[in-house]
């Protein structure tokens, strides 16, 4: 679906199918320099399960306009702008690594509007080293490069893919090329300002579910383990071998994580 | 490990990972039309494409897929799609993309079936294609139309062994907002990686170099998943209704915006695997890749040997002419050094004493080199194009390509040096005759 919020036209994935009244909302958030495109394993399999789901691109990124917003705070204002906009009081919300430290923040400001948090591959922080900085800042393209290859898991560097002839690398390096200069620049700089999300967890009242990546160089397991020892009613799935590009890489042991979760509590 | 595992590598081991229940080191061969849903829920994703899978193998197989990701790895794309044959990987992308009212610019050096399919099928089904010169650029510009849909040519063109200037010809159509497709297949990712240099959709004829030893038929669909399908045109529609439209079946599904870099490559199964059915066997995929592991081997020494047998034609006093883009006469031989470093291709044409009849005498007199219709295997190859592979295209286009009637294509192979040297000498040795017979006839006349 595409709306305006704030003055930007804002695509959001429903995954094929309209919202009705009744059904539970499920909303994904994205990671740093991504777009609804990552959750392509996830979004019609939740709209033909029963969800009204939710997957948009944040402003400046995939079919958005406006410009990409500087901090995990705006961004969590943002969903609940989003929310209000089109009539979501309350949804279960799943972020992929940047998208997790919003719905943190969203459920630490909003508690009343989050059903559940999902926790994707993330830990409270999400610290990014200089190199990465500095070079999605001059070199958006090296930047991307240095993504995908800490970020794809032994199924990504092997070209091994449940989608028939996609390679996770290709399409990963296309989708980031493709948004626009300076929104994985500032995605990253707002990840590594980010430093409340122990603080936020603490405060998160709802049930959790954290799916963590054993071989995770970006957000490694410890630090997802971590948080997910400061969430109070959470349960943990670590999918053994897998790579910090969870969703399009592991859909399957994801997508049976998160219908288990949802079964249980939405 | 470095950042990426490196081109050869890739060769040996993209695409698959010994699954856990077997271990099978080599890839399997799924020799099965169908695949057992594990509900009623997981039958209905698949036919969805709710999520990834395999459901007929005429949509796809896992065999074939591993084909497909190798490929894509060796292209360094977003995905392929494998086909039975590079003439069906050809015309499934373009009538995936294109519709009645769209209009193709292609260059006019073409292999003959890809002629055949622009010029006298697509009009049939209201597709028009303009042929311009390779590398003619301003006719490339002059050519393209409100309406033009693709530009598509061969990286070096079969068999007039031109070259394609696809950097220049990329920045024209990225201007345009039009895709470039090319046929790659002389070249293989090894020599030339089109994705880098400017095309957005590559073809491959599998059956050539990337298998190698001329055991299957098959093609290859590589989609760089690098253009922007959903651009609009002047008049503000959709100019890739295909991509950027609702499915005519999946009413849910626009691709471009469910799958972003993969549109195509899901259009293309959705459509073009569904509705024209051109499926790879997968006993076909297990033999091709066992070439692409040897790939980067092989091409190492086919151009090796492509140089020795260049010198010894162009040295030899019964060889009349010789073409390769190797050559510094050849009109592509600054552009091949620039974009083709590591080789312009094994492919050479060149036309021996006694013309039509010297050629024939040759190719009957040579006996390690093979005459047959097919190039890139790893033995030495040779054929006459004008009554063989391009016999059924007009003389004004087999002018336009640059064929002659006394051209012989030779696919050099991998065969040790000496022994080719001595088996051409016969065959030239039988053109020589030929021509001395021809010249005491003319003399007697």
């Amino acid at each position: 679906m595409r709306f305006e919020l704030n003055g930007a036209e804002i695509y959001a994935s429903t995954g094929g199918r309209p919202h009705k009244e009744g059904r539970p909302h499920l909303i994904f958030l994205h990671g740093s320099g991504q777009s609804h495109v990552s959750f392509s394993q996830q979004v019609r399999v939740f709209a033909y399960d029963g969800f009204n789901v939710l997957a948009p691109d944040f402003p400046g990124h995939g079919l958005s306009g406006g410009e990409p917003l500087s901090t995990i705070g705006d961004m969590a204002d943002w969903v609940k702008s989003a929310m209000d906009h089109l009539g979501i009081e309350n949804a279960h919300i799943a972020g992929h690594s940047q998208g997790a430290l919003v719905a943190l923040e969203f459920g630490r400001r909003y508690p009343d509007q989050i059903e559940s948090l999902i926790v994707l591959a993330s830990g409270a922080a999400i610290p990014v080293n200089d190199y990465l900085l500095n070079k999605a800042a001059t070199d958006q393209s090296k930047a991307i490069n240095a993504m995908m290859a800490w970020g794809s898991g032994n199924l990504g560097h092997k070209f091994d893919n449940t989608v028939p002839g996609a390679s996770h690398i290709g399409a990963g390096t296309q989708l980031m090329m493709n948004n626009p200069e300076g929104a994985l620049s500032a995605d990253l700089q707002a990840c590594n300002a980010y430093s409340e999300g122990l603080d936020a967890a603490a405060g998160i009242a709802c049930p959790s579910l954290c799916v963590l990546a054993e071989k995770d160089k970006m957000t490694p397991l410890k630090a997802g383990l971590k948080l997910a020892g400061a969430l109070k009613d959470s349960e943990t799935v670590t999918i053994k071998g897998a790579g910090h590009m969870l969703p399009p890489e592991n859909p399957r042991e994801v997508n049976e994580a998160l219908r288990g979760f949802l079964g249980r509590v939405a | 490990m470095s950042d990426f595992y490196k081109f050869d590598t890739l060769s040996l081991h993209a695409g698959h990972v010994p699954d856990s229940d077997h271990g099978s080191r080599a890839v399997p061969i799924h020799q099965t039309t169908s695949y057992v849903f594990k509900d009623a829920r997981h039958a209905a994703a698949l036919y969805n494409m709710e999520e990834g899978g395999h459901l007929y193998s005429r949509i796809s197989n896992p065999t074939v897929a591993v084909l497909e990701q190798r490929l894509a790895a060796l292209d360094g794309a977003a995905a392929a799609t494998a086909t039975s044959s590079g003439m069906a990987a050809l015309s499934t992308a373009v009538m995936c993309l294109v519709s009645a009212g769209d209009h193709i610019v292609s260059t006019a050096q073409l292999y003959g079936a890809n002629i055949n399919l622009l010029k006298n099928t697509l009009p049939r089904f209201g597709v028009e294609t303009t042929f311009v010169p390779a590398n003619d650029l301003d006719a490339l510009k002059a050519a393209i139309r409100p309406n033009t849909k693709l530009i598509f040519g061969e990286i070096v063109g079969n068999p007039g062994l031109n070259i394609l200037d696809l950097p220049a010809v990329g920045e024209i159509a990225r201007a345009h907002d039009i895709p470039v497709m090319v046929d790659n297949t002389f070249t293989t990712p090894y020599l030339f990686k089109p994705l880098e240099n400017g095309a957005n959709i590559v073809i491959h004829s599998v059956t050539k170099w990337l298998g190698g030893h001329g055991l299957a038929i098959g093609g290859v669909i590589v989609d760089g998943g690098n253009f922007n399908w959903g651009v609009k045109d002047a008049d503000g529609n959709l100019k890739f209704p295909t991509l950027a439209a609702p499915h005519y079946a999946l009413e849910d599904i626009v691709f471009w915006e469910e799958f972003g870099p993969l549109a195509l490559t899901m259009r293309v199964r959705a459509e073009g695997m569904y509705n024209f059915g051109p499926a790879l066997a997968p006993q076909n995929a297990f033999y091709l890749l066992q070439g692409i592991e040897t790939l980067p081997l092989r091409m190492e020494r086919h151009i090796k040997n492509t140089d020795l047998m260049l010198e010894f034609l162009t040295n030899h006093p019964d060889v009349t002419w010789v073409r390769h883009p190797h050559l510094e006469d050849h009109p592509d031989h600054e552009l091949a050094k620039r974009i083709l470093p590591k080789g312009a291709s094994s492919v050479i044409v060149f036309g021996v004493a006694g013309g039509r009849e010297g050629g024939a005498a040759f190719i009957e007199n040579v006996e390690l080199a093979s005459h047959l219709a097919n190039v890139g295997d790893a033995k030495t190859l040779v054929i006459h194009p004008a009554s063989t592979t391009h016999s059924h295209i007009s003389e004004e286009d087999m002018k336009a390509g640059g064929l002659t009637e006394d051209m012989i294509r030779l696919s050099v192979g991998l065969e040790d040096f000496d022994d080719l040297k001595a088996d051409f000498e016969k065959g030239l040795r039988a053109a020589r005759k030929v021509a001395e017979k021809k010249a005491m006839k003319e003399a007697a006349e």
